[in-house]
């Protein structure tokens, strides 16, 4: 678990398992659940290893949100901490 | 035989060996006597080339300089016009970018020529002289580290010309290691580079990077990620995935490749330097072209140059 001081000292107001999707699928997903947030708000996101966990944080960045913290969890995947922007 | 339109143009294509036999030698030379000054001019452009013998008799293509492949869309429909008056309606490709126009009659390229140059469409580069400048798209795509067509732009505008060299002599450049432009298969090749330098307070230790890292260059030590400088090929990789950007663009420079080529015999060119600055790129191309107009022989590529004086020779007069 990632804790109060990487989120940001917050628990995630959301969270979206995205582990099995591909890209892009899983960065629309995030998008659409994101879009149902408010700015300033915590989404938790678990993506595999790989292209979506290299690719997906990249493009939310670009799109103006934060990232507050990336941990490992078992299984290979990773759990991401995103403030919408 | 009357030659109406077109003379200059059949003046210079019997210079560069072309068109023996369309009209007689004797003519050519009167022609050319009686070329008012800026014709004269012309004949200079157009010894450039750009004039593509085909198979069929008479029948010439077009070859358009489209430096960097790119054009402004405003000009398509005046290549349409001319593929559709001068040739066949047909408008070609070509490997490095450039844009044919065939099966173009010797009588009317002239015609073809200043219809193009209406719209600052030139004749692209010919026989053993620069060739049209091949670039990726550099900064338009993700992975580009520098503008590449700023690099392009400038080592046209100093290289591109009329001058003789010992062979063909082709410039290529890619914004980074991907290489979508092939610059190891360039006389002379530019690949943008990036040192990455870490902000240790921002890194958490996901190893988000030391999985993405193709290279093995990366390896955890302490719960941070350090790089190996010899097996790092400074493509950035680390740095476009950091998701907290603790990886940081350092300096930026070019990979310089000299040598490479296709034909009968390809060869993959010698790299000779890393991380060359930018700046450098425009003044070193200049040293490797004179290097190769002082020892290259007629019909040689770059590449028979160096191999036969030898690469430690090589880049000491260049780099």
């Amino acid at each position: 678990m990632i804790s109060n001081h990487e989120a940001g000292g917050r628990v995630p107001d959301d969270k979206i398992d995205l582990r099995g999707e591909l890209c892009p699928i899983n960065y629309v997903k995030t998008k659409l659940r994101l879009e149902d947030m408010k700015s300033g708000q915590v989404l938790e996101v678990l993506l595999d290893a790989g292209e979506p966990i290299q690719n997906v944080p990249r493009s939310l960045k670009n799109d103006g949100h934060q990232i507050l913290g990336v941990k490992k969890v078992t299984g290979g995947a990773y759990r991401v901490l995103v403030r919408k922007g | 035989m009357k030659i109406q339109g077109g003379t200059t143009i059949v003046v210079v294509l019997r210079e560069l060996g072309f068109c023996k036999g369309v009209i007689g030698m004797d003519q050519s030379q009167e022609a050319r006597e009686y070329l008012p000054g800026d014709e004269m001019q012309d004949v200079r452009r157009l010894k450039m080339g750009g004039f593509i013998k085909l198979k069929e008799k008479d029948m010439y293509a077009l070859r358009l300089k489209v430096p960097m492949g790119n054009l402004p869309a405003e000009v398509l429909p005046k290549l349409a016009e001319v593929a559709t008056k001068y040739g066949r309606g047909r408008i070609s490709l070509t490997v490095r970018q450039g844009i044919e126009i065939p099966w173009v009659h010797y009588r009317n390229l002239e015609s073809a020529r200043q219809a193009l140059q209406e719209v600052g469409i030139e004749l692209a580069g010919c026989g053993p002289r620069v060739r049209s400048i091949v670039t990726c798209k550099g900064k338009v795509c993700p992975y580009g580290l520098f503008d590449t067509f700023a690099l392009g732009e400038e080592l046209d505008q100093a290289f591109f010309g009329p001058r003789q060299l010992p062979h063909k002599y082709k410039i290529g450049v890619s914004g980074c290691p991907n290489s979508c432009s092939k610059p190891q298969f360039n006389d002379v090749g530019y690949m943008g580079q990036v040192e990455p330098e870490l902000k240790p307070g921002l890194c958490t230790g996901c190893e988000v990077c030391v999985e993405a890292c193709e290279d093995g260059a990366l390896t955890m030590q302490d719960g941070l990620p350090v790089r190996d400088p010899e097996k790092c090929i400074y493509c950035g990789t680390c740095i476009q995935v950091c998701p907290l950007d603790a990886w940081v663009e350092g300096r930026i420079g070019l990979a310089v490749f000299v040598g490479g080529k296709f034909g009968k015999h390809p060869r993959f060119g010698y790299r000779i330097a890393d991380l060359l600055p930018l700046a450098e790129a425009v003044p070193v191309c200049g040293r490797i072209m004179d290097f190769y107009l002082a020892e290259g022989r007629k019909g040689e590529r770059l590449v028979g140059t160096v191999d036969r004086l030898g690469v430690e020779r090589f880049k000491e007069a260049v780099l």
